[in-house]
């Protein structure tokens, strides 16, 4: 990793939120808010008419894009987020960030994840390192 | 609506906790479903250290709703993720994870009306060592009848 204050890191981009992932993740999350995959509830409290992405799997996105970035998801060492709005079933995200600080262990990264069209629907920090296999 | 004494009466409550490990079929289901790919990384993903945990914690989800005077239904959401990966997690081995409530808010804002912040703290460790901490803070709106 060779980090300066101020890098942009390359965006990930996910063009299509799949609702069958979301019933895969609410079985592995042992999560049974049906907001996740069923979309009468999701109706019946005017949340329009769409499933609602799991807040773990928008933080999975940014973990992918730090990822891709580091060499490795093992170089993630703390990722602190905001849930900010909802993704749905459908919608188009991208992630980013920007490298803040630079020291000897590794960099800190301000990280965000935005529906296109709609704007950050997550804001948080992230501490990258290296990590020896 | 639950009283808010009531709710933070729950602050410091040690959940039961309980123990988890990560099967290979479930690494590879997680991946798939983040889009993370699947490569020869022996390391679990890290969105583990987020599902183990709470995973066993000790009482279900939804357990940790009726606790706070709420239910699926009622919508409830994830306000704040803090996840420390000390180490990474491994596949097929087993953590201990230990819980705790260590905060309730109540807060009212003009389009959201009332909610509540629970916020839970947990610990996943190995041998006594941990690899990993995680703090979530879930948020509960209460409607009006």
């Amino acid at each position: 990793m060779n980090a300066r204050v101020g890098d942009q890191l390359p965006r990930w981009r996910n063009d299509h939120v799949d609702p069958a992932r979301m019933k895969t993740m609410a079985l592995l999350l042992r999560d049974s808010n049906p907001i996740h995959f069923d979309g009468d509830t999701v109706r019946k409290l005017e949340m329009g008419d769409r499933v609602v992405n799991q807040g773990p799997i928008n933080l999975a996105f940014v973990m992918r894009m730090l990822g891709d970035w580091a060499g490795g998801l093992e170089h993630l060492r703390r990722i602190r987020v905001r849930y900010l709005g909802n993704v749905f079933a459908g919608d188009a995200v991208v992630a980013g960030g920007t490298v803040t600080a630079v020291d000897e262990h590794g960099a800190e990264c301000a990280v965000w994840l935005e529906v296109v069209g709609r704007g950050r629907v997550l804001e948080g920090t992230a501490t990258v390192a290296p990590r020896s296999p | 609506m639950i009283a808010l004494e009531t709710l933070r009466a729950q602050i410091g409550r040690r959940l039961p906790g309980g123990r988890f490990s990560v099967e290979p079929y479930e690494d590879w289901l997680m991946r798939d479903t983040v889009l993370a790919g699947h490569g020869d990384d022996p390391a679990a993903h890290p969105l583990w250290a987020f599902a183990g945990p709470q995973a066993a914690m000790g009482i279900s989800i939804d357990e940790l709703f009726t606790l706070c005077g709420a239910k699926a239904s009622d919508g409830p959401m994830l306000g704040e993720t803090d996840v420390e990966l000390l180490a990474p997690l491994t596949v097929e081995k087993v953590y201990d994870v230990r819980a705790t409530i260590v905060d309730v808010q109540r807060k009212s804002g003009a389009r959201t009306g009332v909610f509540d912040i629970v916020t839970v703290e947990m610990e996943a460790a190995t041998e006594g060592t941990p690899v990993a901490r995680l703090r979530n803070s879930y948020v509960f709106p209460r409607r009006q009848a």
